[in-house]
C-alpha cells in the first residue's frame, strides 16, 4: 500500500510513478510529483519506481482561470 | 538565397568578423553588437551567424520581418515594436537584441563584408 | 465582414491637448471626459495617488471614489466608466502586457465592479498621454468618444453608425479613421452592442487589427455589466489613435533588464507550451478535458462536471481543428503565449448576419463550458456561431451561458413552458430556441427574453412571481452571488474554492482565486487556516496584475521547467521564477525597487479599499452569499451520478448513508456543509483584517496605509463592537 495526496492506494512490485498517475486518473499535463519529499523529474515518470509504503505527492500545478 | 556560411574548423579566433560587423552598423567595436557571433575562443571553436531560415517572418506580430529580393530576410525598423519574440524563438539564437543601442532586434543580413575580412577564410557568402 | 462605409460624423465638441510624455510607466493624468454637459479635464494624478493605487484597477477605483456618493446608481450620469492600464500596460517585451481594467458601479451588482480586457485601447491612450480615461454623464444621442493621440484632440462626434452592434461599429471606425489599411493596427475601438441595451450583462469589446486577417479583432471587458453602463451614457464607441508604437514609449529605467526577461520567457513559452498547456495551439480551451475528467466541467446548469459520452464532441483537439493555426495571435504586441484564438472563415447560419463569412474570436473555454456543456450543447460550431453573436450583440459569454443554464433547468423543472417563453422550447441541449431566444434579447420587443436578460438575481424574483416558480429551489440552483452569474468551474467539492468564489470583492468570477486542485486533488490545503491563506494570497496576488496592466496567464499557464522540482510544493504553485520576473520587470519599467512580497502589499492596499467600497455602496451590508448547488448536490439525480463519492463524503461528515433516503442524505451533507462554510467565512475574514461582518478594520485600513478620512468614515459607521473577532 502506497500513499497518494493522503489517501491510500494499492501497490505492486514495479510500480512506476506514471502508473501511479493513471491509477488516480490524472490526465492532466503539468504534474509535479515527490516521492517521500523527493522530487521526480517528468521525464522520468515512466521509468522511476516506488515501493511498498511511500508518500506520494501529485501536485496538479495550474491556478486556473 | 544569399546567405553566409562559416567554417569553424578554419577560424583562427582573431575577431576581425565581428569588429567589421559591428563598427559597420553600430559604429563601435563591440561583440555584443555584433550580429556575427565567436565562442569558445580556447578549446572549440564555433562560429554562429543567422542561417536565413525565416522562423522569426511568422513570429513577428506586426509583419516587420520579411524576405527581400535576394531571400535575405530583414527587419523593417518602422514596422518594428521592439517586443522580441522573434530573438527568443530564433531557432538558432542568431536574433540579436542590444538595449543600449536600439531597443529593435538586428541580424545577419548577408552582407558579406565580415567574409572579406576574413584573414583565414572562414567565411563564405553564398547565392544558391 | 463586410461593411458599407459610413457618412461623415459631426463634431459636436472638440478640445485640444498637449499630450504629457511617460515617464517610468506613468503619464500621471487623467482624462475626464462628460458626454452629458459636455466637459473635458485633464486631472494630475498625485504621487499620493500612485502611492497608494499603483495603477489600472487601483485609479478607476480611486477616481470613481470621488465621483458617486453611497447613493448612486449605476444609471445616473455621475456613474462613470474608469479604464486604466497601470505603470506596466503597453510594455512590449513581456508576454501579457496589454491590459487595462475597467471600474464602474455595476447594473447587475449595483456596487463597484472592475473587468479587464486585451486589445490596444489600455496601451494606446496611455501613449496618447492618459494612465485613465474617466467617462460620464449622459450624451442626449448617440455618440463615438474619440481620442486623437497624433493630434492631440478630444471629440464627440455625433455617430453616423447605423447601428450599435460591436463587429459593425469597430470595422466601420477602424475604416473611418484609418488613412489606410496600415494605418489599421494604430486604432483601438470600445464597442458594446445591442444586447447591451436590452439586458444587464453588456459587455465592452476592446479591438485590435489582426495584419494578417486584415480584419479587427474584439477582445472582452466581459463581466459585470460594463457594455449596459456604455449605451446607458449612449455612447456606441470608445476610439483611440496613436501611430508608430515602438515598443519603449513607456520610457522604462532598464530596457536591458526588460528585454532580458521577457526574451527569457519567450524563450520557455517556446520550448515548454506544447508539452504543457499548448496555449498557442488552442488557447484556454486546453482545460475542456481536464475539467471534465476531474468533475469541473459546468454540466447542465452546474448539477454534474462531467459528462463521459459528450466530452470527445467539444474537446480541445477539436477546437485546435477548428482554430487558425501558426499565426501570432496575441492581443498586444509581444504576447508569445499567443492564446487568442480565431475561427476563420465562418459561415454565419442564423439572425441578421446570416450567410456571411466571418472570424470569430474564441470560443475561450468558459464560453465552451458556458455557451456548450453548462447549457447542454456539444456542438463547438454552435457554440462559435454563440459567441459571435454575444460579442456582436455585446454580451458577456458568461453571464449569458450561465444564465441560459438556469432557465434551461427551470424548463426542465417545469416552471416555464413554451407559453411563457413565447414558444420556445429551452430544455437542456435544445440548440435552435437557445440561439433563437439570444436573437430575441438583443432585438428587446419579447417579455421573456427581457426577463432572462436581467440576470439571474432578478430572474429568480420574476420567475416566482410572474410564473409561479418554487422561489426555495430558484434560491438553490441559481448561480449567482452578489448579482454575478458563477463563471466556469464546478466549486462544489473544494470548501476553498467555495471562497475562491463567493468570498470574493465582486461576486464568483475566477479572477481572484482558482484553488479547486491545491485543495480538492492535491490536498494541500488541509485546514481552515491553510485555506484562508491560500484566499489571502492568491487573491491579493493576482489582484496585482490589474494594478500594473499585465495578463494572469503567462504567469501560471507556463512554467520554468524545473518549477515542479526546484521548490516545495507549496511554493511551487506560485510559480516563483515567474513572481520574481514580474519584480524585475514592474522595477525595469518604474525605477522602484521593490520586493516580492511589496506586490501583496500593493495589492492589499487596493483590495481592501474595493472591500469598503462595496460597503460604502451597500450602506454596511456587503454579505457574502453562496448558492446550495455550489456546495453540492441539490437533486437526487445529482447525488446519484456520484454516488460512493458522496456517500463517502457524508460518511466523512460523521453521517452514515446507509437507509437514509437520497434526500435525506442531500440534507445530511448539506448542513455540514453550511457548518465549514461558516468556518471558512470566519477563517478568511479574520485573515484578510476584516470582522465578522467583512468589514475591513479601521486598524486594517491603517496598517496598509490606507486610513484616508473618507474610507475610515466608511469603516467607522459600519463597524460594531459586537462584530469584531
Amino acid at each position: 500500500m502506497i500513499v497518494v495526496n493522503g489517501e491510500e492506494l494499492p501497490w505492486h512490485p514495479g510500480m512506476t510513478v506514471q502508473q501511479v498517475i493513471d491509477a488516480k486518473r490524472y490526465t492532466f499535463r503539468m504534474l509535479a510529483v515527490w516521492v517521500n519529499d523527493v522530487p521526480v523529474l517528468r521525464e522520468r515518470f515512466a521509468t522511476h519506481t516506488v515501493a511498498d509504503r511511500d508518500r506520494i505527492q501529485v501536485l496538479h500545478m495550474i491556478s486556473g482561470g | 538565397m544569399r546567405w553566409l556560411k562559416t567554417y569553424a574548423d578554419r577560424c583562427i579566433g582573431c575577431g576581425k568578423c565581428a569588429e567589421v560587423c559591428s563598427t559597420t552598423y553600430f559604429k563601435e567595436n563591440n561583440g555584443a553588437c555584433s550580429r556575427i557571433q565567436v565562442t569558445d575562443p580556447g578549446a572549440v571553436r564555433t562560429l554562429s551567424v543567422c542561417n536565413q531560415c525565416g522562423t522569426c517572418i511568422a513570429v513577428c506580430p506586426t509583419q516587420a520581418i520579411s524576405r527581400d529580393k535576394n531571400g535575405v530576410v530583414q527587419i523593417d525598423k518602422k514596422k518594428c515594436t521592439s517586443c522580441l519574440m522573434c530573438v527568443g524563438f530564433c531557432p538558432t539564437g542568431n536574433m540579436m537584441a542590444y538595449a543600449p543601442k536600439q531597443s529593435e532586434p538586428f541580424k545577419c543580413i548577408a552582407c558579406g563584408l565580415c567574409a572579406r575580412s576574413c584573414p583565414a577564410q572562414a567565411l563564405e557568402l553564398k547565392n544558391d | 465582414m463586410t461593411h458599407e462605409k459610413i457618412a461623415p460624423m459631426k463634431v459636436l465638441q472638440e478640445w485640444s491637448y498637449v499630450r504629457s510624455p511617460i515617464d517610468r510607466g506613468y503619464t500621471r493624468k487623467a482624462l475626464y471626459v462628460n458626454v452629458g454637459k459636455p466637459d473635458m479635464q485633464i486631472r494630475e494624478i498625485p504621487q499620493e495617488t500612485i502611492d497608494a493605487f499603483t495603477g489600472g484597477r487601483g485609479f478607476g477605483l480611486a477616481l470613481l471614489w470621488n465621483a458617486v456618493t453611497e447613493d448612486t446608481k449605476w444609471n445616473d450620469p455621475e456613474n462613470e466608466l474608469v479604464i486604466s492600464g497601470g505603470p506596466l500596460c503597453g510594455i512590449t517585451q513581456y508576454p501579457g502586457a496589454g491590459k487595462c481594467y475597467t471600474v464602474f458601479l455595476s447594473p447587475l451588482s449595483e456596487q463597484t465592479y472592475d473587468s479587464n480586457s486585451g486589445g490596444y485601447w489600455g496601451p494606446l491612450t496611455k501613449f496618447s498621454g492618459f494612465d485613465a480615461v474617466e467617462i460620464a454623464g449622459k450624451a442626449d444621442r448617440d455618440v463615438v468618444l474619440f481620442v486623437n493621440g497624433d493630434e492631440g484632440k478630444i471629440q464627440i462626434l455625433e455617430s453616423t453608425l447605423p447601428e450599435s452592434n460591436a463587429y459593425t461599429v469597430t470595422e466601420a471606425l477602424h475604416d473611418y479613421l484609418a488613412a489606410d489599411e496600415g494605418d489599421k493596427v494604430n486604432i483601438s475601438v470600445v464597442s458594446a452592442g445591442k444586447a447591451a441595451e436590452t439586458t444587464l450583462w453588456g459587455c465592452l469589446n476592446m479591438s485590435f487589427y489582426d495584419p494578417r486577417r486584415k480584419t479587427a479583432r474584439l477582445k472582452q471587458a466581459g463581466r459585470g455589466g460594463g457594455g449596459t453602463v456604455l449605451r446607458d451614457k449612449k455612447i456606441v464607441a470608445l476610439v483611440v489613435k496613436y501611430s508608430s508604437v515602438k515598443g519603449t514609449e513607456n520610457n522604462p529605467v532598464d530596457l536591458s533588464t526588460l528585454q532580458k526577461v521577457g526574451v527569457k520567457l519567450h524563450k520557455e513559452i517556446r520550448d515548454l507550451d506544447n508539452v504543457q498547456c499548448r496555449m498557442r495551439k488552442v488557447g484556454t480551451p486546453h482545460l475542456n478535458e481536464i475539467m471534465d475528467e476531474y468533475h469541473l466541467l459546468p454540466t447542465n446548469n452546474y448539477k454534474f462536471g462531467q459528462n463521459k459520452k459528450d466530452i470527445g464532441k467539444i474537446d480541445s483537439y477539436t477546437y485546435e481543428k477548428i482554430f487558425t493555426q501558426g499565426l501570432p495571435d496575441g492581443c498586444w504586441y509581444g504576447c508569445s503565449l499567443a492564446c487568442a484564438k480565431a475561427v476563420d472563415h465562418y459561415e454565419i447560419q442564423t439572425g441578421p448576419c446570416k450567410g456571411r463569412s466571418v472570424t470569430v474570436d474564441g470560443p475561450e473555454y468558459e464560453t465552451v463550458a458556458s455557451l456548450g456543456s453548462n447549457i447542454g450543447v456539444y456542438d463547438p460550431l454552435w457554440t462559435v456561431e454563440a459567441n459571435f453573436y454575444a460579442d456582436h450583440y455585446g454580451v458577456d459569454t458568461i453571464s449569458l451561458g450561465t444564465g441560459l443554464a438556469f432557465v434551461c433547468e427551470c424548463y426542465e423543472l417545469g416552471y416555464l413552458d413554451k407559453a411563457k417563453t413565447n414558444g420556445l422550447d429551452l430544455s437542456f441541449g435544445s440548440k435552435d430556441d437557445l440561439m433563437e431566444l439570444i436573437h430575441r434579447m438583443a432585438e428587446g420587443t419579447d417579455d421573456f427574453a427581457r426577463a432572462v436578460g436581467l440576470g439571474i438575481k432578478k430572474m429568480k424574483k420574476v420567475f416566482a412571481e410572474r410564473y409561479g416558480a418554487d422561489g426555495a429551489v430558484l434560491e438553490k440552483i441559481g448561480m449567482e452571488a452578489q448579482g454575478i452569474e458563477t463563471s466556469e468551474y464546478v466549486p462544489k467539492e473544494s470548501v476553498a474554492q467555495w471562497g475562491g468564489y463567493y468570498l470574493t470583492l465582486k461576486g464568483p468570477q475566477h479572477d481572484e482565486a482558482w484553488l479547486i486542485f491545491m485543495d480538492m486533488v492535491n490536498k494541500q490545503l488541509p485546514t481552515f487556516e491553510d485555506k484562508a491563506e491560500a484566499l489571502h494570497y492568491f487573491p491579493n496576488f493576482r489582484t496585482w496584475f490589474s494594478l500594473v496592466g499585465l495578463c494572469k496567464l503567462p504567469w501560471n499557464d507556463i512554467e520554468p521547467a524545473d518549477n515542479h522540482v526546484r521548490y516545495r510544493p507549496q511554493d511551487a504553485a506560485r510559480v516563483p521564477e515567474h513572481v520574481q520576473n514580474y519584480v524585475d520587470i514592474f522595477n525595469a519599467v518604474t525605477g522602484k525597487q521593490i520586493v516580492k512580497e511589496d506586490l501583496i502589499t500593493m495589492a492589499e492596499r487596493v483590495y481592501n479599499f474595493q472591500r469598503l467600497f462595496q460597503v460604502r455602496m451597500k450602506h454596511g451590508n456587503a454579505e457574502h452569499t453562496i448558492p446550495a448547488r455550489a456546495m453540492g448536490p441539490v437533486f437526487p439525480d445529482e447525488w446519484d451520478a456520484r454516488k460512493e463519492y458522496y456517500d463517502d463524503k457524508l460518511r466523512e461528515a460523521g453521517i452514515a448513508p446507509e437507509g437514509l433516503s437520497v434526500e435525506e442524505k442531500i440534507e445530511g451533507l448539506r448542513g455540514h456543509r453550511l457548518e465549514q462554510w461558516a468556518d471558512l467565512k470566519d477563517a478568511v475574514y479574520k485573515r484578510r483584517g476584516w470582522n465578522k461582518k467583512g468589514i475591513p478594520t479601521e486598524e486594517t485600513l491603517k496598517k496598509l496605509g490606507i486610513a484616508f478620512p473618507e474610507a475610515v468614515a466608511v469603516a467607522k459607521k459600519y463597524c460594531r463592537p459586537e462584530d469584531e473577532f
